[in-house]
């Protein structure tokens, strides 16, 4: 069926400027996000009535096999450019350019490995790499045009004891003269970010946890940076509010200030971010677009005996709940099918566990389906049993095409989409009887499975490509009209000064916060504090505010105390422990200190079991 | 020696700063008049291994209390990173000298204070 957005320019709802999707590299197979950022950029120039190009930091000589097919596959929009900063400088024309005054690199006096040669797809020399001979670390790299001229250079030169000497990054122009000299690949790569924005209005949407390191630091008035959270920010999916930070976001996470915008991709992250976290300005919910069939489809083509999932066969998945899901249907409903699409690595597992519930009749692994989303629309009712996701999009597809789902209520994604008992259903996670249930309805009432169905179609609308380049929109008005409040600052510390544990219980703290900043309203002006109490075995941590001593050019003197009552107050009985936190906020700023003890190693206060004052070192 | 009748410490609070001083506060309600031989703290190394006395200052509080409070200078501690330390109120007069354990105030007290193993400050449900 075709979709309700067609092809033709819009008038442009992005507000004015350059725009660039940031990905680290763009791999031959790939998955989720970067589907959604080669997306997001044609939808910017068809929906958003601005062009935005795909930028990437890998080094590769060239895309143009891959694009031309990613292009005929229609993930790639025809408009959209692939810009690669090696590529780019292969092909620049730098001999115009004034040489730069620099220091000689140090001489080379590490053990060189043998040589690796990387051609580009006319079988000219695009890189020629010099590894140490552990294989793993990196001597120099040169980099080549396709005439045979180097134009750039990678250094890290040694001493004779192995002592590094620093990195050299060197732009050359055809005569070999030095045209650029970075420190770091970052400062490079930074560089020719500002080449891209050209001084002008410019917009640089980060979907790579690990481009976002490059990105972080770039810190221009006329440039907006935005990074898209594309899953929990949590670890494995764990519990928001006291679960890891997830090891390729967490320098995100840990200095938010560096972006305009996080953006979260469902309400209810953002939520959880922010009762953990705090509130910041630059916290932002825009929803991944998904396309919805342009009708709703007839009822009358459903199979009422057929539900659909299409699903990655992975543990995250939890494809296995959904066997059992359909054991319990089956008891009640014999005729009644599951059809998986999807492949993965658990493939022979989840059959396994088919077989040994007798279901294989019931449940039918379908494999890959090149159009698995148009399944839906044939289906009763589909079904989303995954332990946690950032946005399912196999949800999405449902409601778009009318398919009433049956999800556990997990983080997240479904409970942004799915309002229980109107489009769709949401039980508890893993509750697999309460699942089992909501499908023995919908597959015996007709009209309950209509009306859902129905509901569901509808909800599909916010996720549109319209709707979505609304929400980006929006969010980019904002992101440029808090521009000039935006704080930008290094070294932000909190030193605790002095802990008092009074004996009545609770705690109070004195310190100093302090910082260094280079733009922006004065901090000291506009920050709060928090002490926070998190509680270890679940549940929100509970802020009490902290009172200012002194404020100063870039410092604080804080207090903040807490009482027994306070530290009890709302806490289960299965929180047997808290931690102690200071929270600081304002306008872009948002950070959180764990506390400790004041002074360094040192004997430390603490309370025996009885409720005795003893001393322990730590 | 006959043990003096104890004084009733009540600790207020322990505080513990950047420069490394444990401050101890409370109140002394005198069971038997004012002890003549004066307060003091006493931070003593589990095991008995060593002691360690530190006088406390004094003033007037409410009518039948007088204030204490000491400062400990923690970096003085003669005791080894593995051991620990418990901390005693003493009173000294001229029949002898009496020892209580400095304790928070255990029968309203729902939270107590400890390091983790990575130093930081928590809580923990205290046992009921």
């Amino acid at each position: 069926m075709s979709m309700a957005e067609t092809a033709g320019r819009t008038a442009a709802a992005l507000p004015e400027g350059k725009y660039f999707m940031v990905l680290w590299g763009l791999a031959e197979n790939f998955g989720g996000m970067t589907t959604m950022c080669l997306h997001r950029a044609g939808a910017f120039s068809r929906f958003g009535g601005r062009e935005a190009a795909i930028i990437s930091f890998e080094p590769k000589p060239s895309y143009q096999a891959l694009t031309d097919r990613l292009r005929e596959q229609g993930k790639l929009a025809p408009g959209t450019q692939v810009l690669n900063v090696f590529q780019h400088y292969r092909d620049a024309d730098l001999d115009g350019l004034p040489a730069v005054a620099q220091p000689a690199v140090p001489e080379d006096q590490g053990p060189a490995g043998q040589p690796e040669v990387v051609l580009d797809p006319s079988g000219e020399v695009f890189m020629r790499t010099i590894m140490r001979p552990d294989g793993t670390t990196v001597a120099h790299r040169r980099y080549y045009r396709p005439d045979g001229t180097e134009f750039f250079r990678d250094e890290a030169p040694v001493d004779a004891a192995g002592k590094p000497l620093g990195r050299y990054l060197t732009l050359l122009d055809r005569t070999g003269n030095a045209v650029g000299r970075w420190r770091t690949a970052g400062d490079f790569y930074r560089h020719w970010m500002r080449e891209l924005a050209g001084g002008d209005r410019a917009v640089f949407i980060v979907d790579s946890g690990f481009a976002a390191q490059v990105v972080a630091p770039l810190d221009e008035q006329h440039i907006l940076k935005l990074v898209v959270i594309h899953n929990s920010h949590i670890a494995g999916g764990g519990d928001p509010f006291t679960g890891k930070l997830a090891t390729g976001r967490k320098p995100i996470f840990e200095d938010s200030a560096a972006w305009d915008g996080l953006v979260f991709l469902t309400r209810k992250q953002r939520e959880d971010y922010e009762l953990r976290f705090g509130r910041a300005t630059n916290l932002f919910t825009v929803s991944n677009p998904k396309p919805r069939a342009e009708a709703l489809p007839p009822f009358e083509g459903r199979d009422r005996r057929r539900g659909v999932m299409v699903v990655r066969l992975e543990s995250q998945k939890n494809v296995a709940d959904a066997v059992d899901v359909m054991a319990l249907v089956h008891q009640k409903l014999p005729d009644v099918v599951l059809d998986v699409y999807g492949k993965g690595s658990l493939r022979d597992e989840v059959q396994a566990r088919i077989e040994e519930q007798g279901l294989t009749e019931v449940v039918r692994l379908r494999g890959h389906a090149p159009n698995a989303a148009a399944e839906f629309e044939t289906a009763c009712f589909s079904l989303l049993t995954s332990r946690n996701e950032g946005q399912p999009l196999a949800l999405m597809e449902s409601l778009g095409r009318g398919c009433p789902p049956v999800s556990y209520d997990i983080r997240y994604g479904p409970s942004d989409v799915i309002e229980d008992g109107v489009n769709g259903f949401l039980v508890p996670a893993r509750d697999t009887a309460a699942a089992a249930e909501r499908v023995v309805r919908l597959c015996t009432d007709a009209e309950l499975a209509r009306e859902m169905g129905r509901r569901a179609w509808e909800r599909s609308e916010a996720f549109s490509d319209t709707a979505v380049i609304g929400q980006w929109a929006a969010v980019l008005e904002q992101a440029w009209r808090q521009v000039p409040d935006r704080v930008v600052l290094s070294g932000l510390d909190f030193t605790l000064r002095e802990l008092g544990l009074p004996a009545a219980g609770g705690l109070e703290i004195e310190g100093e916060l302090a910082w260094r900043q280079s733009a922006g309203p004065a901090l000291e002006d506009l920050v709060r504090a928090n002490l926070v109490v998190g509680r270890r075995a679940g549940g929100a941590p509970v802020f009490f505010p902290a009172e200012v001593l002194e404020r100063g050019p870039g410092r604080l003197r804080l207090r903040a105390a807490v009482t027994d009552g306070q530290l009890d107050e709302g806490v289960s009985g299965d929180n047997g422990f808290l931690d102690i936190y200071l929270q600081v906020e304002g306008n872009n700023v948002l950070h959180t200190f764990r506390i400790g003890y004041p002074g360094g190693s040192t004997w430390r206060p603490y309370a025996t079991v009885h409720g005795s004052l003893s001393l322990q070192y730590a | 020696m006959s043990q003096p009748p104890p004084q009733a410490f009540e600790l207020s609070k322990a505080s513990v700063t950047a420069d490394g001083l444990l401050t101890l506060s409370g109140t002394v309600r005198a069971v038997s008049g004012q002890a003549d031989g004066g307060y003091s703290f006493v931070l003593a190394v589990r095991g008995g291994a060593a002691e360690r006395e530190y006088p406390a200052r004094t003033e007037a509080g409410a009518p039948g209390a007088v204030r204490v409070s000491c400062s400990v200078p923690l970096a003085e501690l003669a005791a080894a990173p593995e051991d620990f330390v418990d901390l005693y109120f003493q009173a000294r007069d001229a029949s002898g000298s009496s020892r209580t354990r400095v304790t928070w105030q255990p029968s309203s007290l729902r939270w107590l204070p400890y390091p983790t193993k990575f130093g930081n400050l928590s809580l923990k449900r205290k046992a009921q």
